[in-house]
């Protein structure tokens, strides 16, 4: 498979199952900012990536998402259960689309048509949710007003275009204000940002803002993309949606009407205002409309503010209808505020990451600083523009430079030019030069991003690679294992013991280093539960929407860790258990009601580390297993006879669902029929050496409790040797040994047994059972081994006990896989090969 | 080539892509006051547009296409650079 693909298919996998995750969570809560942020994000990210490879299909279907978030992000759309819906199924096709591309290295045949069902749908959405001036009326103050104060620097020619326009539309007539800030490295994605805004229809105004100071040519780099778009259109949402699509998270889309175009436009007055502006509010008080629009027209020609206002209130007059509101508020507006400087690069500022906010009101006051020096305004302005670069620089620096910053003022004030200033703030910004030499943003951005790339220091290793590892350190333990013979050997062959002590000394050094190997290996093969239980919640929506029933999830100890094996063979399991308790266990909403329990069904999965085992416990508060039923339906499967139903109690009756051909549905449903049955479960639990348990009470609830061990890797076996041969058998089954006196045995029937403290233990014979000979000569007493085996002990009659020892356990494989009995094998510091039972199955 | 070099004057017509856009500016580095004739151009790439507004390059000719000569000329300096000056 190609290199880039390999890649892909894990982080797309991780990238969707965040997706589906943060679709719930934002399904939960709607107003969950940072979890629409998430999702929009890892879809996005998706998009970007998939965009690498040829496969259309796959891009498209992520770009029909995303337009749909991308309106639930500006609350356009509401995120409704269908629409949750939609988006899983969508994420569950791509899901699909990842695994093929993971074996075939491609998508399959039909991706085309599925894609353009699902891109159908979503765009079906879209156009629902276009005519929804309601939703979209509720947010008019966050959607407009904020943001597009870049309106007032559009040459003033164009706002009065636009003014004129709207006040022609009407009342309900509004514009877009398009502020698109392409990325620097737009170029490099064949993006043209004028291009994408020529195309814009209805086009009103244009204006582009740098987002550098004017630079040298020589630090220009020719391929960085340094304007700001600001557009303002008269043109539809969809069309600006459409043509912005590949980059719509740059671009910040609003709708502004006639009175956000009027609001901004404040100045300092000149000082003979008051009187003209007393003159039209006179005018507009009588609604003498005539008149004002002819003290306007007298003022029109004027340079300063009041000239503007006049011009606007004169092009609002002139529209066949016009929006008096409009006329009133520019007048309210002039006499209201006089002192509402606007602050300048207050827009640009907005657009950016709080990190390279202040690297750029520096430079915005710099560039203030250098503007018209000597003329009168730019004598008022100064005093603010010190006030501001101090603080600034505080924040920035943790320096008070207000002094330092007074005395250049007062240089710069007496010198009419505006270098003292200049000179004063780059020698308080140099001794920072990392900041200092921050002309550009992107240089700002990069140095923002570095430490952060440093804090997540996460290698993503193939498991492969680690199992390599894992495996070489099997291989170690092995090579390890065999210093003890040669130390016995030297001693006993060769006679030199000083040789032994010294083997064995190093020995012990090798044995600490190898298990504090293995404990790292095993630690790097560790992983939380939660990355197993992540799913479940998305099940848990499904399944309850398909059955009707009103389910809770409640996921405890997620941060558990277990080996990456364990997890994963868990995850059929859990599947099943989890299936089986929706299904079977929760009861219909009405059904609960009628019993007195809440309505809404709880389904609790909690994790915990109990010893070297994890456990996994699933909890639900449904009908629970009414032991009768399952007596009656076993004894109808003829699992057991009627006598035996009979002896057991409830407890135990219970307890027969893990017996093999058991099911207790009376219809076959399409939910927890998968052809596994609760004893695939126990067995598949049992094969990775854990244990399975399970409660129920009618009426209040089931519990299963899934015991596991932490880590598959090593396992600790007990020796015995049976017909000169070595045989492994797991620790955690062994109890303790015991020689049994001959006379001690107990023959009945067929059964061998023997008292230990008063309880009978039954015996097997090892030799019978493996099929080796049988001892040739009578023994005074044997060798027993007692074992616990569902609960209850047993005694193995082996030839001898050997040591106890840790082992990398290989399972079988090929030919030998099949075979049932044996754990699997163990090479021996010796080089022999030690076969370990699995008593289970073996008995 | 849509972009034609001369001594002073740099020539672009028809839709002139990023792919100029390290000749152009290396060439008005080195050009002593270059002068831009954009009469036959249709369409510049917002690279070349920032190089032209970032340079001293000064706008002898127009465009004709509606687009450019409304919104991408005045970021070009006029011939008359205090025409430039006077219009801040």
């Amino acid at each position: 498979m190609d290199h880039l693909l390999k890649q892909f298919v894990p982080e797309a996998r991780d990238l969707l199952d965040k997706s589906s995750e943060a679709l719930l969570t934002l399904e939960k809560n709607p107003a969950d900012g940072e979890a629409i942020n998430r999702l929009f994000r890892s879809v996005h990210t998706l998009k970007g990536t998939a965009g690498i490879f040829e496969i259309p299909s796959f891009t498209k279907l992520l770009h029909a998402a995303e337009d749909i978030l991308n309106l639930v992000r500006e609350d356009q759309l509401a995120l409704d259960p269908e629409l949750v819906d939609q988006l899983l199924a969508g994420i569950d096709v791509l899901a699909h689309w990842v695994e093929w591309l993971h074996e075939k290295g491609e998508l399959p045949n039909d991706a085309a048509s599925v894609g353009e069902r699902c891109v159908a749908v979503y765009r079906q959405r879209l156009k629902a949710s276009a005519p929804a001036p309601a939703a979209a009326a509720v947010d008019e103050a966050a959607e407009t007003g904020p943001g597009a104060n870049w309106l007032a620097t559009l040459p003033e020619a164009d706002q009065l275009a636009a003014v004129r326009l709207l006040a022609e539309l009407g009342n309900d007539a509004r514009l877009l204000a398009i502020a698109y800030d392409p990325d620097p490295q737009c170029f490099y994605n064949g993006e043209d940002p004028l291009f994408t805004v020529k195309q814009m229809p209805g086009v009103l105004s244009v204006a582009m803002e740098w987002r550098q100071d004017w630079q040298t040519l020589c630090e220009g780099d020719p391929f960085s993309c340094r304007v700001r778009l600001r557009v303002l259109a008269d043109a539809s949402r969809d069309a600006a949606g459409e043509l912005f699509r590949y980059v719509s998270e740059q671009v910040d889309v609003r709708e502004v009407r006639l009175a956000e175009l009027l609001s901004f436009s404040v100045t300092p007055l000149p000082a003979d205002s008051e009187a003209i502006v007393a003159q039209w509010r006179e005018d507009a008080a009588d609604h003498d409309w005539m008149a004002l629009a002819n003290a306007a027209e007298q003022a029109s020609d004027r340079e300063d503010s009041i000239g503007s206002s006049a011009r606007l209130i004169r092009t609002l007059l002139e529209a066949p209808n016009p929006p008096i509101d409009g006329v009133v508020a520019i007048i309210e507006r002039l006499g209201a505020s006089p002192e509402a400087e606007p602050r300048p690069g207050d827009s640009p500022v907005r657009q950016l990451s709080e990190e390279s906010l202040g690297a750029l009101v520096l430079q915005v006051q710099q560039a203030i600083i250098a503007t018209e020096p000597g003329s009168q305004e730019w004598r008022n302005r100064l005093a603010a523009v010190v006030e501001t670069l101090g603080r600034v620089v505080y924040v920035e620096f943790q320096r008070d430079v207000r002094d330092e910053l007074e005395q250049a003022f007062e240089a710069t004030l007496a010198a009419n030019a505006a270098e003292p200033l200049l000179t004063a703030l780059s020698q308080i910004l140099s001794p920072a030069p990392a900041i200092a030499a921050e002309a550009s943003v992107s240089a700002a951005a990069a140095t923002v991003d570095t430490p952060r790339r440093d804090g997540e220091k996460v290698l993503k290793v193939e498991q492969s690679r680690v199992d390599a590892i894992m495996d070489l350190v099997g291989e170690l333990v092995v090579a390890k294992n065999a210093l003890p013979y040669l130390a016995r050997r030297a001693e006993n062959e060769f006679g030199c013991r000083e040789l032994a002590r010294e083997i064995k000394h190093q020995y012990g050094a090798l044995d600490r280093i190898s298990q504090a190997m293995q404990g790292a290996i095993m630690h790097i093969r560790m992983m939380p539960v939660g990355t197993l239980f992540q799913r479940y919640p998305r099940l848990v929506r499904d399944l309850s929407r398909k059955l009707g029933k009103d389910i809770e999830l409640v996921i405890e100890g997620e941060d558990t860790e277990a080996d990456k094996n364990v997890i994963e063979a868990l995850s059929d399991p859990l599947l099943h258990i989890m299936r089986n308790s929706l299904d079977h266990g929760i009861e219909l909403p009405d059904e609960r009601g009628a019993a007195g329990k809440r309505r809404t069904a709880q389904i609790k999965l909690k994790a915990f580390q109990e010893g070297d085992r994890v456990c996994i416990e699933v909890s639900d508060d449904g009908r629970g297993i009414d032991p009768a039923h399952i007596r009656r339906k076993a004894v109808e499967k003829g699992l057991i006879d009627e006598a035996r139903a009979a002896g057991l109690n409830d407890r135990e009756s219970v307890q027969l669902v893990f017996m093999a051909g058991f099911s207790t549905r009376d219809e076959a449903s399409d939910l927890s029929g998968r052809g596994v049955g609760m004893d695939v479960v126990r067995t598949t639990v049992e094969h990775m050496g854990g244990d399975i348990a399970l409660d129920s009470e009618v009426g209040r609830g089931t519990r299963i409790l899934l015991r596991l061990p932490l880590s598959m890797a090593v396992t600790r076996v007990m020796m015995v040797e049976v017909a000169d041969m070595l045989i492994g058998i797991p620790m955690d089954t062994v109890i303790e040994t015991v020689r049994v006196p001959k006379g001690s045995l107990r023959r009945f029937k067929q059964a061998e047994m023997f008292t230990l403290r008063e309880a009978l233990v039954p015996l097997v014979r090892m030799r019978e059972r493996l099929a080796l000979p049988r001892h040739e000569a009578e023994r005074d007493s044997e060798a027993v081994l007692v074992c616990r085996l569902y609960g209850a002990p047993i005694g193995l009659v082996v030839d001898d006990f050997n040591v106890g020892i840790e082992v990398v356990l290989k399972p079988m494989t090929g030919l030998l896989a099949g075979l049932p009995g044996y754990a699997g094998t163990a090479v021996l510091g010796n080089g022999q090969v030690l076969l370990v039972l699995n008593l289970k199955e073996l008995l | 080539m849509t972009i034609v070099y001369d001594d002073h004057t740099v020539r672009c017509s028809g839709v002139c892509p990023i792919e100029e856009a390290p000749q152009l500016l290396e060439w008005l580095q080195n050009a002593a006051d270059p002068l831009v004739d954009l009469s036959d151009c249709t369409y510049l790439h917002t690279a070349i547009v920032q190089i032209l507004h970032e340079s001293d390059a000064r706008l002898v000719a127009a465009p004709t296409d509606p687009f450019l000569s409304r919104w991408i000329v005045p970021l070009i300096r006029p011939a008359n650079a205090q025409a430039k000056e006077s219009q801040r």
